[in-house]
């Protein structure tokens, strides 16, 4: 049900590399799951029901002291200045600094 | 061409739309966030209920139909200013739907859609690294999609002008562009004269100023106008708008469009509003600059102009209105506002905050004389002057005498004064031609600089001549 | 095993201090987690620090809450500030909250005792706790045999007497199912009556908090400790107490019998469950025959509506804010690639592509739209079901506890949570009872259903059956501390 094309697409939109995956067994799985989850074509379900809906009361919009940014940051791999870090390219060990 | 416009509208509330985080700006990074905006593990978003007052408002002035159940989605893509990899939006079922801006010309625009959603936090790139701040994560902003009812660069920016206008006066975002509380993209096509095919479109991001968005419009225009004279396609694309350069360029790297994967946001119930609470904000909804303006005119007789500009600003309209409530004439304190004040006051920032040295009670009391007929225009119009160089109000540049008049001695004084001095007209007069009289005013008028009320003046000289 | 209230007496009667049988606790913990991997961290400080506290207001002739002082395990997927949350996962092996979750903040108010945090299913998706990146808990009564999941080392805990009781989270039946392995009690409240704020999330509109227990009273005194409306969590409304309104009453009770869950039950089973039909009969309940045809549909509608919404929740981890963060990478895209193949396991992983696939463009209709139309279908079906009856009886698992490393595929392993998930499906409070035991001598658990906010309800035809039956179906696995 599920080819490798499609895989490779689900793996980029989900973000998750296939490299060193079984993906034949990976196909299978999802394939068998698919199968099953698809019964729910057959059932039929009731109509949408447009009952009235109840209010939710909503948060008033008074400021709250935030964490201070040492907290927000601590469990960060990396960090500089305040900020989150995110790299553009390889990163230490990387093949291209090989 | 055919545009239409995405804009998107920060909204000022004091915390975020799901956490209870400032919304202040600037601070040092990441200093204004918590768990929820940082999507950390576990963490749960709670809607501000001042978002969705703040949405609603900007649609009921926006003549949109309000949802009063609506929904929030997610929307999944990966990037690093968004923590949770999707962003807490709304997809199908937006809180406000076909409303429209009038410009103008008449025409309007119309709105297709105005729905919440959480803002991304910020970047900045350097070098191999990127840098990611949150104090903008989480912020809130509605986003107002047109059809594409836009013709051209100028209607572009007319648009923009008047959202802008609608959006500070419901008081509900600051709306400044350079600021980044009023974001635009533009979605632009060309379609051959005379035919309802929509030609493709490409989308222009990275506008900073109503300048950006007439030069890139421009610029696209024409870019697509030569593909399509020599025979090319327009390809489908998100271009970015160099200022520099005043050119589009595609955005190289961005990914193909994205499977948001929208579905329902399962932490937060639907968004419900009682009919109650949607009266009361359509009851507390503040008068357009467009109904301001109209009011203006037809109301209070002020020319069409001077109502453009005085309805535009929200603070300069209420100077407005204090000062015209003091004054028989608001067509004058309207004039003398637009003729004087505003060719002091010339920047945006100056008139929107509208602070000048005089104030509206201050101008109120000049006017008062003037209608009074204590003052000459011209005398009213120097003092006004004086009062804006220095701040003082205007007994300090009027004489007793100014302020009291003459008193009829001594404008009968100067009338008799004015006879002998003016044997010409005076002769004409009594010869049946009336309009000579004003010459004879005019000299009383001249010789008391202005300090006579002309209407006495008027009269005492028929007495005089006549009697 | 020791009872929440049997050892409250103790600690009140002064029989011991707050921090003695702590220490019991913390020992016993240590001597048998190599066996029971019950435990992925065991928290002494926090367990002596609030000791300490308690000892202190006893000392000071305070008049204490009911779990004050009772050491207990808290599963691994609710936030501890300052102490690892792992998810038993390699993606957050080193993460440590920067705030409590509501629940957990709660009871350190009243003064509970954490021994630890309880092993589970790696991010809750499992059904033996065998996903764990730490290796699976073990059952205390056969440890060939696993604990169950996903809260299985909530269970495996409390059954090996190194904790009092466990707060588990249910999503398809993670409390449920290892307290029927285990031969515990488990309560998976009402949606929305336990916050899940700091309840790392797995699938949002499915997931609760509730209590393992070793007896129904216990199950009862948790809840009620739990229950509280966040305003942190819009989803969460808060529950009535039930402590003073439990009872062993059950004349006129209608029990439901819906055949459906009752179809191909290995026969110890099946007889344990005839034999609680007819204990209720006994006791002058009336069993009302319900029809459910929609249970074929529940688990293929949970598995795609739970995975859709957990390839969502765990979008977030890519190693920049938080947790794991790949070594070498290409580029940008790669660093965040990398870091979550290298962090989650295969069953996350599987998951994720699933939810993905059920929610991308072109199969959103035919599977999640679908899905969400057939859970209101569910949901308005167990509606009527309440009109005839108070509450369903069915058994927890078709299966006792399975062997380790069973090796059963993906769908295999879902089939066994096929009486717990309808449950979560239409938010609906559950407890599972013990009551039989297989030819290994292996604990069968009985569930109990009920309507939105009827905890009262089941756990007091709990209590009946449990009080009832002289406690025959408890089983002392002989491990840990007894008091």
């Amino acid at each position: 049900m599920v080819d490798h094309e499609e895989l490779r697409k689900l793996a980029a939109l989900a973000k998750l590399s296939l490299d060193g995956v079984d993906e034949e067994a990976l196909i299978r799985d999802i394939s068998e799951i698919l199968e099953f989850a698809r019964t729910v074509e057959g059932a039929e379900a009731d109509p949408a029901d447009e009952t009235a809906m109840e209010p939710w009361p909503l948060r008033e919009d008074i400021v709250a002291p935030s964490f201070d940014s040492e907290s927000v940051l601590k469990n960060a791999g990396e960090t500089r200045d305040g900020y989150y870090v995110a790299r553009k390219m390889g990163g230490p060990l990387s093949e291209q600094h090989q | 061409m055919v545009i239409g416009l995405e804009t998107h509208v920060e909204l000022a509330t004091k915390t975020k739309i799901f956490c209870s985080c400032s919304t202040e700006f600037g601070g040092e990074p990441n200093t204004h966030c918590c768990p929820v905006c940082t999507g950390q593990p576990g963490s749960l978003p709670v809607m501000n209920e001042r978002v969705v007052e703040y949405a609603v408002t900007a649609g009921l002035a926006t003549n949109c139909q309000v949802n009063r159940v609506s929904k929030m989605d997610r929307k999944h893509y990966v990037y690093p200013d968004l923590p949770k990899a999707y962003q807490i939006s709304q997809y199908d079922v937006p809180i406000c739907e076909h409303g429209y801006i009038e410009l103008d010309s008449g025409k309007k625009v119309r709105i297709t859609r105005i729905h919440m959603e959480e803002d991304a936090g910020k970047l900045v790139h350097l070098g191999e690294e990127i840098l990611i701040d949150y104090n903008r994560g989480g912020v809130p902003l509605i986003e107002i999609v047109t059809e594409p009812d836009i013709r051209s660069g100028e209607e572009a920016v007319e648009y923009l002008e008047k959202l802008q206008g609608i959006m500070r006066t419901a008081g509900v975002s600051d709306c400044r562009m350079q600021e980044g509380s009023l974001r635009c993209d533009v979605n632009l096509s060309l379609r051959r004269a005379g035919t309802e095919e929509l030609g493709t479109r490409t989308e222009v991001k990275n506008l900073n100023s109503f300048t950006a968005v007439l030069t890139a419009i421009n610029y696209e225009a024409q870019r697509q106008r030569d593909i399509l004279e020599k025979g090319g396609h327009v390809v489908q694309e998100t271009l970015h708008f160099d200022s520099d350069t005043g050119t589009t360029v595609n955005m190289r790297g961005k990914e193909n469009a994205d499977d948001y994967r929208y579905f329902p946001e399962p932490d937060i119930i639907n968004i419900v509003l009682r009919q109650d609470a949607l009266e009361r904000l359509k009851a507390r909804l503040p008068e357009m600059p467009a109904q301001k303006c109209r009011r203006y005119v037809g109301e209070l007789g002020v020319a069409e102009a001077d109502a453009k500009l005085l309805s535009k600003y929200k603070a300069v309209s209420d100077y407005f209105e204090r000062a015209a409530a003091m004054t028989e004439s608001p067509r004058t304190a309207a004039a003398f506002m637009v003729t004087q004040m505003f060719s002091r006051i010339t920047t945006e920032a100056e008139r929107e905050s509208w602070d000048p040295p005089v104030t509206s009670e201050m101008l109120g009391e000049l006017l008062k004389l003037l209608d009074g007929g204590k003052v000459s225009r011209n005398v009213a119009k120097r003092v006004f002057d004086e009062m804006l160089d220095t701040g003082k109000p205007c007994t300090a540049f009027l004489s007793k005498e100014d302020l009291e008049g003459l008193d009829e001695a001594a404008l009968t004084s100067m009338c008799r004064d004015a006879i002998a001095q003016n044997e010409k007209s005076v002769s004409d007069y009594k010869a049946g031609k009336e309009k000579a009289i004003k010459a004879i005013l005019g000299s009383v008028m001249r010789a008391s600089r202005g300090r006579a009320n002309a209407i006495e003046a008027e009269r005492i000289l028929k007495e005089l001549l006549n009697g | 095993m020791n009872s929440i209230s049997k050892t409250r007496e103790r600690l009140l009667k002064r029989e011991l201090s707050c921090a003695e049988l702590t220490e019991m606790y913390l020992a016993a913990a240590r001597r048998e987690n190599g066996d029971l991997s019950a435990y992925t961290l065991i928290t002494d400080e926090e367990a002596r620090r609030a000791a300490a506290e308690v000892d202190a207001r006893l000392a000071r002739g305070e008049k204490l809450p009911p779990l004050a002082g009772i050491p207990f395990v808290l599963k691994d997927n609710i936030s501890t500030k300052d102490i690892k949350t792992t998810c038993a996962s390699r993606m957050l092996e080193d993460y440590v909250p920067i705030y409590d979750a509501f629940v957990w903040s709660g009871l350190k108010e009243q003064g509970a005792v954490m021994c630890g945090k309880g092993n589970m299913d790696e991010f809750a998706m499992g059904s033996t706790c065998e996903t764990s990146y730490f290796g699976g808990a073990k059952n205390p009564h056969d440890l060939t045999r696993v604990a169950g999941g996903s809260s299985g080392g909530a269970a495996s805990a409390v059954a090996g007497g190194v904790a009092v009781y466990g707060i588990g989270s249910d999503t398809g039946g993670s409390i449920r199912q290892p307290a029927s392995f285990c031969g515990l009690v488990g309560l998976k409240p009402t949606y929305g009556a336990v916050s899940r704020n700091g309840l790392i999330a797995y699938a949002s509109s499915f997931d609760q908090i509730g209590p393992i227990t070793t007896c129904v009273e216990d199950a009862a005194t948790v809840f009620d400790a739990i229950c509280r409306k966040d305003p942190a969590d819009m989803t969460s409304r808060g529950a009535e107490r039930v402590s003073g309104r439990l009872h062993s009453d059950v004349r006129g009770l209608r029990v439901g019998v819906a055949k459906e869950f009752f179809e191909n039950l290995p026969a110890e089973i099946a007889s344990a469950m005839e034999r609680a039909l007819d204990f209720y009969k006994r006791a002058g309940a009336e069993l009302v025959e319900i029809a459910f045809p929609m249970l074929r549909y529940c688990l293929p509608v949970y598995y795609i509506l739970a995975c859709a919404e957990a390839s969502s929740n765990l979008g977030r981890y890519d190693g920049l804010r938080y947790g794991h963060r790949a070594e070498t990478f290409d580029d940008l895209d790669d660093l965040i690639c990398r870091t979550r193949s290298e962090g989650f396991g295969q069953e996350v992983r599987r998951r994720i592509i699933l939810g993905t696939y059920v929610l991308s463009a072109g199969y959103y209709d035919a599977y999640y739209n679908k899905a969400q139309a057939l859970r209101r279908t569910i949901k308005n079906r167990f509606r009527e079901i309440f009109t005839k009856c108070d509450l369903l009886l069915t058994p927890t698992v078709p299966v006792t506890a399975l062997k380790c490393g069973a090796g059963l595929s993906p769908v295999e392993t879902y089939q066994t949570d096929i009486c717990t998930v309808s449950v979560n499906i239409a938010g609906l409070p559950a407890v599972s009872v013990p009551c039989g035991f297989d030819g290994a001598g292996l604990p069968v658990g009985m569930q109990l259903i009920g309507d939105k906010f009827t905890e009262a309800r089941i756990l007091s035809a709990a209590l009946a059956f449990e009080s009832g039956t002289g406690g025959a179906y408890l089983k002392d696995s002989g491990r840990g501390v007894s008091l």
